[in-house]
């Protein structure tokens, strides 16, 4: 079986790779770009775990075939954080102690921010059930949950000061 | 001193036995049951006189009773 | 809500710094289990069994050994025949006959799932073809799941050299029963029979997982010379080397385990299933090898928690006097003997109560399913369970509210815990008082719903714990130690550090060393780790500063005697020597300045919970909603406030799912049915309310900074609050788990 040759944008780069057809995008971008920020911890869409954002829309990278990222963007925990400058909701879970092992914890925040990104006032119902495909076993979504929303007013807070 | 009665002292709950040391005791009690010997290091556990004692070294001198616990396991 | 007379002042302790590691988790640079990569190394897969019980007769592996790519075949011919040997590296023992066959089957296979081959090659696409070119001829042996099935007379016996411990004579025929364990006092038929109020009732629960995110990975690299390190993430990475060393027939010094960042545990990750293997993939290829478990397998394959059966009778006087009880019960064991549930299971029943007359026996019952792992508070949850659900049907009876039912009968400081040795200073009645005044006790119950209480406890526990703490030249704090941070130790160890020392919180680093370079330390379970290596960390953050004093004293000329240590400088009269300064002089003091500790403590205390659980039952569907959950615990005194509050809320939600979702489902064929996510249902986001929390602080006297263990508790009691909610809610008892939809639906329409 040849591999393909697969051309993609990953949080702004341009990048290559060769993998076989049947290879995840998460198998690609852990294996092929070292970009182990995305956890695979069921293989089956059901953790979230490996959330990453493409061409706007959050997915589960398990669940997309690499070569189905031809030609488009792939954004990851790795690009969440501009430069050495946290993104508000990655220091609002610090602050907030929103995690504990801290595996699922990438996933929560792509999420969080693609949440953000097209609904900037979530109420809390909204953000459990946005984030209702990710698992977290560790601290009852408590933290988690207070941590979004005080990113979400922040942020807002943000724009008003820009604007 | 359950379980460990009914499995190697014939479900005797109580036993006098002078014992300079809890080492010494451990001796004592292999004396009586070889088996507890080879599994004491790893399942037993102590207290003296209502303290957990996890150094066996230290002297009984004066102590009236040793309870002798099974490990439990925590998560 | 505390308010100890000699009420401590702190700058740190108690406060929320963020974690030192926290940078790294939340941008995805933290290297787990399965990201870490060694140069050369293979992939490797594992074959597992298909049948829940049968003999091997055979397994031929020529074909996926000539297969291009494939450097290396394991199966159980390739372990060392591993006799009984107990070693203890978690705080229990573990007999390496059965711990070996977790890793991999030898001769006989216990379970679905159980490892009968693997396969190292130079891709994972090519380790899974030689998998599918592995034939096993398996003779398929009639296989028994249920406790009750197990113990039947017909029941197929799992091993014929397992005859149950713990009966007064020596049984002669093997069984399934592999344990009866019981605490018998005073006369509980005549204290139950005399009682004013008594319930007796079976519930029943079914095994359930830890679920860490995380999947089960390691990479093992094993030398020509014999010397080998193992690259994993785990609970306790000595453990790890111990299991490995001893299944493998090795030294210790020739395995060096490097603790990688661990995505959860729960107790699931204190034993071996994947190295042993990958060690012997690695020797027989050459070069190291990673295997990693996918998710069914870590269902099909790695620890549940027990499923159970209780039968249990509790009666009190017309005032609410606990008089006596009566309880048998029976937990899952798996497919191998030694599972511990059944010890705390009896112990812990009552444990938290006054019961004068008690008849208390456990038994742990084989099948074939994988063998029973530690799951937060093992084997105290189930037996809680039933224990508070029948405190709550004697509060109803005797027309009592819930908490003062308890509050009576209560154990206090002094009075002996379930194992004979008196309780120290434990914060119970102040938990139950704080959960009294909380608004959530006094608000109404809103219509349609019902609100329960229950309450829990655990042990808790100590054991051995190395640390070291260095000074850098520049006056900035170096803590090494042994135990996996799971949930912010790193934070609590850091704050514990500068509080001693008097620096700031960012001046400390928190390093967790491989099992070569820091001395042993037990596995980061039983709730010890802010205890005892926190007690490590601070005795030799001590050592440090007894050494700073003697270099300022020697640097004065004064004797050290007179010297003090305040706010992070030497002080003598007016004279002040920071940390910082001497640390920059060492280079003419003496040399560099380090200490460490090795401790082993046993004055650990129990910790106590009181749950409050509002819940909204849909009469429609069956389905069953939390509305309001609130956490009351004596933790001690809290390090890291947000680590603390986060073990009391998760440890809630997982004794939530637990009560209504959370459970094995087998079929006829003995296969699980239900092993992902998806079927598994763990509480989501959008399940769960928030968990409000209430932090009592009674501190422990034995622990510098009154640090008790906070981790465990906190999974106790839900089980029976949630039970106890619905119950009030529907006016129908709950004594089945998972009180799922379907269940409860079933229950709703029966009563009409």
């Amino acid at each position: 079986m040849n591999k393909l040759l697969v051309s993609t944008t990953v949080n702004g780069d341009p990048q290559q790779f060769l993998c076989d057809p049947d290879t995840s995008l998460l198998d690609a971008l852990r294996e092929e770009m070292d970009l182990t920020g995305s956890k695979e911890g069921c293989g089956s869409g059901d953790c979230g775990a490996c959330t990453v954002v493409l061409d706007g829309k959050m997915v589960c990278a398990c669940l997309v075939l690499a070569p189905e990222a031809e030609g488009r963007q792939v954004s990851t925990i790795e690009g969440v954080a501009e430069g050495g400058q946290l993104h508000p909701i990655q220091r609002q879970f610090l602050e907030h102690g929103a995690l504990q092992c801290g595996f699922c914890t990438p996933g929560f925040i792509v999420a969080s921010k693609a949440l953000l990104d097209h609904n900037p006032e979530p109420s809390e119902t909204e953000v459990r059930y946005w984030l209702a495909g990710n698992l977290c076993r560790c601290t009852g979504y408590d933290k988690i949950v207070r941590a979004v929303m005080d990113a979400a007013a922040e942020l807002r807070q943000d724009r008003r000061t820009a604007a | 001193m359950p379980p460990f009665d009914r499995e190697f002292f014939g479900g005797e709950g109580v036993l006098e036995i002078e014992a300079p040391t809890l080492l010494a005791l451990v001796d004592r009690l292999g004396d009586l049951a070889p088996d507890f010997a080879d599994q004491a290091e790893a399942r037993a556990a102590f207290a003296v006189d209502g303290v957990f004692a996890p150094d066996w070294t230290r002297s009984l001198a004066g102590v009236e009773e040793v309870v002798l616990l099974q490990r439990v396991a925590g998560g | 809500m505390n308010a100890p007379e000699n009420k401590q002042q702190f700058r740190l302790v108690g406060t929320r710094p963020v974690r030192p590691d926290g940078v790294e988790k939340v941008t995805g640079k933290a290297i787990y289990s399965p990201d870490f990569v060694a140069p050369g190394m293979l992939q490797g897969a594992v074959l597992r069994s298909p049948h829940p019980h049968a003999h091997i007769r055979g397994i031929d592996t020529k074909k996926a050994e000539a297969l291009a790519g494939v450097k290396g075949v394991v199966t159980g011919q390739d372990f060392p025949q591993a006799a009984d040997k107990l070693v203890a590296g978690a705080e229990s023992a573990s007999n390496l006959r059965w711990v070996a066959q977790k890793c991999m089957a030898i001769g006989k296979v216990y379970y679905e799932g159980q490892a009968v081959a693997a396969v190292a090659a130079t891709s994972q696409a090519i380790a899974e073809a030689a998998l599918k070119l592995i034939e096993v001829d398996y003779e398929v042996l009639p296989h028994v799941i249920a406790i009750e099935d197990a113990l039947a007379q017909d029941a197929p016996v799992l091993h014929d050299d397992v005859f149950t411990q713990g009966l007064a004579e020596k049984p002669a025929k093997p069984s399934n029963a592999s344990m009866r364990f019981a605490i018998e006092r005073g006369d509980a038929k005549a204290a139950i029979a005399g009682a004013a109020a008594s319930f007796t009732g079976c519930f029943t629960l079914q095994p359930v997982h830890q679920g860490y995110i995380e999947p089960h990975a390691c990479v093992a690299q094993w030398q020509a010379d014999g010397q080998a390190q193992i690259w994993c993430s785990s609970q306790g990475h000595f453990a790890i080397r111990a299991m490995t060393a001893g299944i493998l027939q090795i030294g210790i010094a020739d395995i060096r385990v490097h603790p990688l960042e661990i995505g959860g545990g729960f107790g699931g990750k204190t034993t071996v299933y994947l190295e042993p293997v990958a060690m012997l993939l690695s020797k027989k290829a050459g070069r190291p090898v990673r295997l990693t478990m996918k998710r069914t397998d870590i269902f099909r394959s790695t620890g549940p928690a027990p499923g159970a059966v209780i039968d249990i009778t509790l009666a009190a006087a017309a005032d609410g006097t606990l008089l006596g009880t009566e309880i048998e019960f029976k937990y899952h064991g798996g497919a191998f003997p030694g599972a511990n549930e059944v010890y705390s299971g009896v112990g812990g029943a009552v444990g938290h109560y006054r019961v004068p007359n008690a008849s208390i026996v456990g038994w742990n019952v084989l099948s074939n399913i994988p063998t029973m792992h530690a799951y937060r508070a093992p084997g105290a949850p189930q037996i809680n369970f039933a224990v508070e659900s029948a405190m709550d049907e004697l509060a109803a009876q005797l027309g009592i509210d819930p908490i003062d039912l308890r509050l009576k009968n209560i154990v206090h400081p002094g009075e002996p815990s379930a194992s004979g040795v008196p309780l120290g200073a434990i914060g119970y009645a102040e938990a139950l008082e704080a959960a009294k005044a909380h608004p959530h006790w006094s608000s109404p119950v809103e219509a349609g719903q019902g609100r329960g209480v229950a309450c829990g406890f655990w042990g808790n526990y100590g054991g051995p714990s190395t640390a070291s703490v260095k000074l850098g030249e520049d006056g900035s704090v170096l803590v090494t130690e042994g135990s996996p941070d799971i949930g912010g130790s790193r934070a609590s160890m850091a704050i514990m550090a500068a509080e001693t020392l008097g620096v700031a919180y960012e001046k400390v680093r928190v390093t967790i060393a491989d099992t070569s370079s820091i001395g042993f330390s037990m596995v980061t379970g039983g709730s010890r780790t802010t205890f005892a290596t926190g007690k490590a960390v601070i005795q030799a953050t001590e050592g440090v500063i007894e050494q700073l004093k003697d270099r300022a004293a020697r640097t004065w000329g004064v004797d050290v005697a007179v010297v003090t240590w305040e706010d992070g400088a030497a002080v003598h009269g007016d004279q002040r020597l920071t940390l910082a300064q001497i640390a920059a002089k060492t280079g003419t003091t003496g040399g560099p300045i380090s200490a460490e500790a090795v401790v082993d403590p046993h004055d650990f205390l129990p910790g106590f919970g009181v749950h409050i659980c509002d819940t909204a039952v849909d009469r429609e569907t069956g389905h069953v909603l939390v509305k309001r959950y609130t956490v009351v615990q004596d933790v001690g005194r809290a390090i890291h406030a947000d680590y603390v509050e986060g073990q009391m809320q998760g440890g809630a939600v997982q004794g939530i799912g637990w009560a209504l979702n959370e459970a094995y489902v087998y079929d006829r064929s003995g296969k699980l049915d239900n092993a992902g996510f998806l079927d598994y249902r763990m509480p989501v986001a959008s399940d769960m309310p928030m968990i409000d929390t209430v932090m009592v602080e009674v501190p422990n006297p034995a622990h510098p900074y009154g640090v008790k263990g906070v981790g465990e508790v906190p999974i106790v009691p839900p089980l029976a609050a949630v039970g106890n909610a619905v119950s009030r809610a529907t006016g129908i008892r709950m004594h089945d788990l998972p009180i799922s939809p379907d269940r409860v639906y079933g229950l709703l329409r029966a009563a009409e």
